[in-house]
């Protein structure tokens, strides 16, 4: 696997390990080094008597190193992976020495012992036995909820931004217990809200009738439209095998990323990366779950084109995707070649479609074209070419850069947000796609 | 929207208070909340929540955005220069990530000379970085445009786009502002900076009278006598030390007229014939006269040589008067050619030398430097008066015997160091990896020239303690130059 420096940065716990990485990324620090289909090896001269024996395994990124650190991965295991990402030609190919071939040997083991795992039958009887259990569990917790909810708004939210810590973390908790993550997510976003800013009501009861739509719903669930079934699921929590999804047609076309961002969540790398169809004239959001030390299966980064066949999952509004197969990313296509809207009154239809088809949706990207950032009223807007303005989402940190490229002219723009709130996420400048 | 507002105000309050009416609802909302009121069996809360929910929806599909066609419009003018190649903007993001002030001068400073401009989404990156290091701003200045012009007027801290006149600073700007404006004119223009100076004299404080002062030793002259004469009499006792001392730099100022007059009375070169007139036999005699004028004493002349001197009371006072007197005072005084003063000094007054060497640094005697190549003495102040061969071969003769106080002037020199002596200067340098560490290297790697990576990655501590940490400082030091490298590569430097 041929990883990209932004790839390699992505995988360090800790700016300090970028850094430090980036400087043991000089052939002057390794004194032995190779590679092989299977691993990229080297040893490296520290501290020590002895040089550090750092390996990685290139058929599923893993790192081991000798030295002492306990970061991960090390910073020898990213300084070796830039250096061969840069210099690929000073990595001989050659055999794999014992330290190396042992801990190749053992990791490949493990991994056959893993897909004979997988490939036991699966007991039906005791999946659907599984299934009804869960739905029970699932049930009686939004039970609870829709207690929990109306207790709100019987009390009167007034006095919501007093209660600590533990009243949302009980909820979540309880909800986890239920097996329904989704909404323990929704519980937990429920009282981050900010309630220092003014209006804090405004956006905590979005956040409450969101959670209160899709608890309510799954009381209804069977007669409700099978596709917006699958969408009160997934909100809930409910997963969809993605191995299935594979199996079913998709849409192939060529793909713009047209942004990606990456949070933690507890030890898991949460990273959305947001595509855009320049045939299909589709949206899809890709998501990957990447454990801290590990590469996510997909390399995506933001302006690249991929022609990829997506299959989405299961929702009256088509957007979660998985990539089923793709191959060599494309050169970058000009502004012209993309549907966009034309201004803010067609994002305002398009946006009364998807809420009308799913009203607890989550925000979604749109591309819009002739769009300049504005000043108003002391805050940052985007002005379309008829007049009309939306807010440039407060918490967007590259307004220089947006206004820096824009230089007081329209540009064609992909942002993420709702109703009259987006964040930018890229602009075309100079028939370039360039992330924000 | 008003129907919103209906769901917030209950929200706020609670459903167990008395609710507002549903009277502001809009005509689908009213259907549908009656729809909603009349299933018996829901609770209040629940009868609130769903209709909320459904005036939620109702909020969000008929969002429309503000409408306000009479913005000013503001676009930045076009470009006259072309962009930065995007070789040489990749670069320059490295550069960044290393937050090495001195390779983005050299970067820009290259840009800047092959009249190109950057990229404008890194202008933002780079103007921020011109607020940390106010040495860039000119050169940010010229390498950003118009584009970079333009957001300097919408962004206040980056405000130094415009740059006042120099007049303007020096009438109304901070003290620190108008002392760097006074010392810039002084190089250019010593004589309008001096007028500056005292128009505006009588309204300065007396703080801010002795830094002003202090610019004028940029390139005193004969022309600044008269003024400075005059501020003798100042009230300020600091004001009247500074006026001293530059008129201490100026020769014809009555102070330097004074030692001169002493010394054409106390150093006098003896030419007298011996072995029945076959022979001159020369000597120069050092003897101060019996009544010296007290006042000398309180210029600055130490009377008193110290307990540990090798001097004479006699002969420190006249070592001082001798390094305050120009050179030139010794041609008419000896009747002689600068070489033949030299050599009589050399043969006759030996321990007066010095006392010549530092005469020709304050007095700036670029012709006399070149007796004083071979003298044991290190003379920083000659680096000045020197080009840039004559530096380095300076330099060099001192680095074996005093390799950190040589680094020291070698590190303000104004140009790259040629190959031979950066390896030189180097090789002292592994010997002191503490001192000269990542940091330094970082601070100062404009010095070093980029072809020397070869030499350099030979270049190895004496000490084997301490080559571990050398090799840090050099490894540090090969990035550095790899990029210097690849920026002068960049713009075909």
């Amino acid at each position: 696997m041929q990883l990209t420096e932004d790839q390699i940065h992505a995988l360090a716990p800790d700016e300090a390990s970028k850094k430090a990485g980036r400087d043991l990324a000089s052939p002057a620090k390794w004194v032995t080094k190779g590679i092989n289909q299977q691993a990229l090896w080297g040893e490296c001269q520290g501290s020590g008597s002895k040089p550090y024996q750092t390996q990685v395994d290139l058929t599923a990124i893993a790192f081991k190193c000798s030295c002492p650190s306990r970061k991960f991965p090390c910073k020898h295991g990213l300084g070796l992976l830039l250096l061969c990402a840069r210099q690929p030609g000073l990595f001989p190919n050659t055999d794999m020495p014992a330290w190396v071939n042992d801990w190749i040997s053992k990791r490949s083991e493990k991994e056959e012992k893993k897909t004979e795992k997988a490939e036991k039958p699966v007991d039906e009887v005791a999946q659907a036995k599984r299934q009804q259990s869960r739905e029970q569990k699932v049930s009686s917790g939004i039970n609870e909820l829709l207690i929990w909810i109306k207790d709100i708004v019987r009390n009167g939210i007034l006095t919501v931004p007093e209660k600590g810590g533990a009243y949302w973390d009980n909820m979540a908790r309880r909800m986890v217990d239920a097996q329904a993550s989704g909404l323990a997510a929704m519980v937990k976003n429920l009282g981050a809200t900010n309630f220092w800013n003014e209006g804090w009501q405004s956006s905590f009861m979005d956040k409450l009738l969101q959670l209160y739509l899709v608890a309510e719903s799954y009381q209804y669930l069977p007669g409700i439209n099978p596709l917006l079934q699958q969408d009160i699921r997934s909100a809930i929590g409910f997963t969809v095998n993605q191995e299935d999804l594979k199996k079913q047609s998709g849409i192939t076309d060529t793909w713009l990323v047209i942004g990606k961002e990456s949070r933690d969540e507890q030890q898991i790398t949460v990273e959305q990366n947001w595509l855009y169809g320049l045939k299909s004239n589709q949206y899809a959001l890709v998501l990957q779950f990447i454990a801290r030390g590990q590469v996510g299966q997909l390399s995506l980064s933001a302006g690249m084109h991929l022609d990829a066949e997506l299959s989405y999952f299961p929702s009256v509004v088509p957007y979660r995707a998985v990539v089923k197969n793709y191959s060599g990313a494309k050169s970058a296509g000009a502004a012209n070649d993309i549907k966009s809207f034309t201004g803010w009154e067609q994002v305002a239809a398009h946006e009364t479609e998807l809420n009308s088809k799913l009203p607890f949706r989550n925000e979604m990207p749109v591309v819009v074209s002739a769009l300049k950032p504005v000043q108003y009223q002391k805050q940052w807007w985007l002005q379309d070419q008829k007049g009309f303005l939306c807010h440039i989402a407060p918490d967007f940190k590259n307004i220089w850069q947006l206004m820096a490229l824009s230089g007081g002219k329209p540009l064609t723009m992909t942002m993420i947000g709702k109703e009259n709130e987006y964040r930018p996420l890229g602009v075309w400048h100079q028939n370039n796609y360039k992330p924000i | 929207m008003k129907a919103w507002e209906y769901v917030i105000n209950t929200a706020m309050l609670g459903t167990d208070k008395p609710m507002p009416g549903n009277a502001e609802l809009p005509d689908e909302i009213v259907e549908i909340a009656a729809m909603i009121d009349a299933v018996e069996s829901s609770d209040k809360e629940a009868k609130f929540l769903q209709k909320a929910a459904a005036i939620y929806n109702y909020r969000q599909c008929g969002f429309a955005p503000v409408e306000q066609k009479e913005l000013p419009t503001n676009i930045a003018p076009e470009e006259i220069k072309l962009y930065c190649s995007e070789e040489a903007a990749k670069i320059l993001s490295d550069i960044l990530n290393e937050d090495n002030a001195a390779l983005l001068e050299l970067w820009l400073s290259c840009c800047n000379n092959s009249e190109k401009l950057l990229l404008p989404e890194v202008l933002p990156a780079v103007l921020d970085a011109a607020l940390k290091d106010k040495m860039l701003q000119p050169l940010v200045v010229a390498c950003s445009g118009n584009r970079g012009l333009w957001l300097s007027k919408l962004n206040p801290p980056w405000d130094y786009f415009g740059a006042l006149l120099d007049e303007e600073i020096w009438q109304t700007g901070k003290p620190d502002e108008r002392v760097d404006v006074l010392e810039n004119l002084r190089q250019i223009n010593p004589e309008q900076a001096r007028e500056w100076l005292q128009q505006t004299w009588a309204q300065e404080t007396a703080a801010s009278k002795v830094d002003l002062l202090k610019t004028l030793r940029v390139n005193a002259g004969a022309t600044d006598l008269e003024w400075l004469e005059g501020l003798l009499n100042e009230k300020g006792q600091k004001v009247k030390d500074e006026a001293l001392a530059l008129l201490k730099l100026i020769p014809g100022s009555s102070i330097v007229n004074q030692y001169q007059d002493l010394l054409k009375e106390s150093v006098i070169l003896k030419k007298e014939k011996a072995l029945l007139r076959m022979m001159t036999k020369i000597s120069i005699q050092q003897k101060l006269p019996l009544n010296v004028d007290e006042s000398i004493f309180k210029s600055g002349i130490e009377k008193l040589a110290g307990q540990k001197a090798t001097f004479t009371d006699e002969s420190f006072i006249l070592y001082q008067l001798i390094s305050a007197v120009p050179p030139l005072f010794w041609e008419k005084q000896f009747e002689s050619a600068p070489a033949q003063v030299f050599e009589y000094f050399e043969k006759y007054a030996n321990d007066k030398v010095p006392a010549l060497g530092l005469a020709i640094s304050r007095f700036k005697q670029k012709e006399w430097i070149a007796y004083f190549l071979d003298q044991p003495g290190f003379y920083p102040d000659f680096l000045d008066m020197m080009t840039i061969n004559e530096q380095e071969k300076y330099l060099a003769r001192f680095l074996k015997t005093d390799a950190q106080n040589t680094i020291h002037y070698a590190l303000r020199l104004n140009h790259e160091w040629g190959t031979e002596f950066a390896i030189m200067v180097l090789r002292e340098m592994a010997n002191h990896p503490y001192e000269y560490n990542r940091a330094f290297f970082s601070k100062h790697i404009r010095l070093i020239p980029a072809g020397i990576v070869n030499q350099l990655e030979k270049i190895e501590s004496k000490d084997a303690n301490l080559q571990n940490s050398w090799k840090k400082g050099k490894d540090h030091l090969i990035k550095l130059l790899g990029l210097k490298q690849q920026t002068l590569k960049a713009f075909n430097a």
